[in-house]
């Protein structure tokens, strides 16, 4: 395998545009930006395979932001239209009806509804099949297409639709985010990462060493979500970067199951500055401020990276 | 005293109203008020409230809470209930009473998320596999909508059925007044069959595999007979203006609100519009509409689909009279111009039918 040459800055990112403005995502979508990334690593080969999700609303023909082609299949399924896709292509390579240079990259794009739960077994029996398809998983951490609903990647104590704060209940969301990374990881895929649109570098490098593998390869991003969590639209991007610093998104790889580490705060920030400025963590904080959430937030962040420290041995 | 409310939450409020305590939900455009109006109240009255995964997980576990003797419910839209179509032909096949809302939106495949009437024939037909119905209630106000709720819960119980609301976005997202009235009934036969511990009692079984040859002939020649006893004395309709009427309009839900303009209307110019909303879709309310097809011109069924409804009133016409169509889609919602339009289409020489358009028009 040739040497990688990572980028070094934002500046040396592609300037190329395979998404165009003037979407119906809302205003400060974190997830559209990190699309907007991904497309420019990825290229104009490449098919979308989508799923019910806030980008659901990207494929209104012939108002779509897309260079590349769509498909859309039921909502617990998109990693299985992917693998329909892939074979049509495959066959077609074979058959010598499309050249080898004119083949498509299959990227699955789902939000974190459909990834975390309804379409989780139809992941599985992807990733068990060594799939060669990209999955990005736009993680806004609720379902957001509906009025934003609890989903399985709801933090704890996350305010949502379905997980009111209230006089019951003071907590909102009580159960922690799924694990997806390690769902995933126990499949052994050839590529898992975590991404986020405040770190584009990180994000351009892991998809440029992402492609070097045939197989499945997978890509969690935190997209800041202005509606549903209640923040102003232009700080989506700040955001994205305050879950980085306070440890609370870990920006991370596995290769064939090996974890490592891309980002480390030199000092991690509380998890408060994260929590503070969100509407859908207000409840924490008025009418009185519930000091044993934050506690147990800040607790489970620190175990995070307690583990990871003597795991991989970097200095914190 | 009135409340104000969409067609969701008081389908919601009327079910914890009616003693639901079981509620499993996921979210879709556009029954969303729904579960999120759940998801406040059900604790507040001790209930479980829980957002299941997928729309299978759903209806799963309310195949279990209704196995152990709960009410309980769930609620999707069109391409959720497809979804949930296994599960509910396994609820039917296990006689077991649950309330199952579906807030139609446009099909087929991911369609959109407005009003459509085009999951009839997934709603009446039985919708999964196998030979059974389940009871379905079609409401055309935010006020029926409570009412009939009520009534699915206790008709779930009565027969150990499967009930569902068939709705439409228009019914679930408008808001109306309202008044919960919820009636006392009585006479429901105690959940003896529930599985509740067999402490003191013989075992309860409650399944849906009959692999004994003979074994599931026999089952479902009883499912049957407990079908027709519903068919017998479970249908309803509303009847407007249907004696002296030359033609009858056949419409439910938010069709049949339109309809009703239409009839309003033609009371004034003398023209002799009648209207039969029916309200159990199954079992469908054939008898009237045979004996009135005896008598009148033609009928015309108004559907927002492609004609599904318009089948069973042609088997309960047998060819007794023309029986028209006049259907949108894809979020097209009838007009009464449209209808009274179509009307004149239909009769062309009638005067008082060329006047009531030309007014119509000029409006």
């Amino acid at each position: 395998m040739p040497e990688l040459l990572p980028i070094k800055s934002i500046k040396d990112i592609s300037t190329d545009e395979n998404l165009f403005p003037g979407t119906p995502a809302c205003a400060g979508c974190g997830g559209l930006l990190t699309l907007r990334h991904c497309l420019k690593v990825l290229g104009e080969k490449t098919i979308i395979v989508n799923a019910a999700g806030c980008f659901t609303l990207l494929s209104i023909y012939p108002f779509t932001p897309f260079k590349n082609s769509w498909l859309y299949t039921a909502m617990a399924c998109a990693p299985a239209g992917a693998q329909g896709v892939r074979d049509a292509l495959d066959i077609l390579i074979r058959k010598g009806r499309l050249s080898p240079e004119e083949d498509l990259k299959v990227v699955v794009l789902t939000g974190d509804g459909a990834a975390y739960d309804i379409g989780l077994s139809s992941t599985s029996g992807a990733l068990h099949r060594n799939l060669d398809f990209y999955y990005i998983c736009s993680d806004n951490e609720a379902y957001g297409n509906t009025g934003f609903q609890w989903s399985g990647a709801t933090p704890f104590a996350s305010k949502t639709g379905t997980t009111p704060a209230g006089r019951i209940n003071q907590t909102g969301a009580e159960l922690s985010k799924k694990n997806l990374f390690e769902i995933w990881r126990s499949h052994n895929p050839p590529y898992i990462a975590t991404t986020s649109p405040a770190h584009p570098v990180d994000l351009v490098n892991k998809f440029k060493k992402a492609e070097q593998y045939k197989g499945p390869k997978l890509f969690i991003n935190l997209s800041p979500c202005p509606p549903g969590w209640s923040t102003d639209p232009s700080h989506s991007v700040r955001f994205a970067k305050l879950a980085v610093d306070t440890g609370i998104w870990a920006l991370k790889e596995a290769i064939y199951g090996d974890v490592k580490h891309t980002v480390v705060p030199g000092k991690f920030k509380p998890v408060e500055e994260y929590l503070k400025e969100q509407g859908r963590f207000a409840h924490l904080f008025k009418p009185v401020r519930q000091e044993e959430i934050f506690k147990k937030i800040q607790e489970m962040v620190d175990q995070y990276w307690n583990e990871v420290q003597s795991r991989e041995s970097i200095k914190k | 005293m009135k409340q104000l409310l969409t067609g969701n939450e008081a389908a919601a409020e009327a079910a914890i109203q009616a003693g639901c305590r079981y509620y499993y939900g996921y979210p879709i455009t556009p029954q969303n008020e729904l579960i999120n109006y759940m998801s406040v109240r059900m604790p507040e009255v001790g209930g479980a409230f829980i957002q299941a995964e997928s729309e299978i997980a759903a209806i799963s576990m309310v195949h279990g809470s209704a196995a152990a003797g709960g009410r309980t419910m769930t609620s999707s839209s069109s391409p959720g209930i497809s979804l949930k179509q296994e599960g509910i032909s396994y609820l039917a096949g296990s006689e077991l009473p649950c309330v199952i809302v579906n807030i139609q939106r446009g099909g087929p495949g991911l369609g959109d998320i407005s009003a459509s009437q085009a999951d009839y024939f997934q709603a009446v037909k039985g919708g999964g596999h196998g030979d059974y119905h389940t009871i379905v209630l079609a409401p055309c106000s935010v006020q029926e909508m409570a009412d009939l709720v009520y009534d699915a819960f206790d008709l779930a119980d009565k027969y150990r059925i499967p009930v569902m609301i068939l709705g439409d976005a228009q019914i679930g997202q408008l808001m109306e007044p309202l008044e919960f009235n919820k009636k006392q009934i009585n006479n429901l036969p105690s959940k003896s069959w529930s599985l509740t511990g067999a402490e003191g009692r013989k075992r309860n079984i409650i399944k849906s595999f009959y692999p004994v040859k003979g074994e599931l002939e026999v089952f479902n020649a009883h499912l049957q007979r407990k079908y027709k006893i519903i068919e017998e004395h479970e249908v309803r309709y509303e009847a407007i203006n249907i004696h002296e009427a030359d033609i009858i309009l056949v419409a439910y839900g938010t069709s049949a609100r339109i309809c009703k303009e239409v009839v309003k209307k033609s009371q004034r110019f003398k023209f002799r519009v009648g209207m039969v909303r029916p309200i159990t879709l199954w079992p469908f309310p054939k008898e009237i509409i045979r004996k009135i097809s005896e008598r009148v011109q033609c009928i015309l069924t108004v559907e927002m689909s492609t004609g599904q409804m318009v089948e069973d009133v042609k088997l309960a016409v047998e060819g007794r009279c023309p029986v028209h169509f006049y259907g949108r889609t894809g979020g097209g919602v009838p007009t009464s111009l449209e209808i009274i339009r179509k009307i004149v289409e239909i009769v062309p020489d009638n005067r008082a039918a060329n006047t009531l358009l030309q007014l119509a028009e000029v409006k």
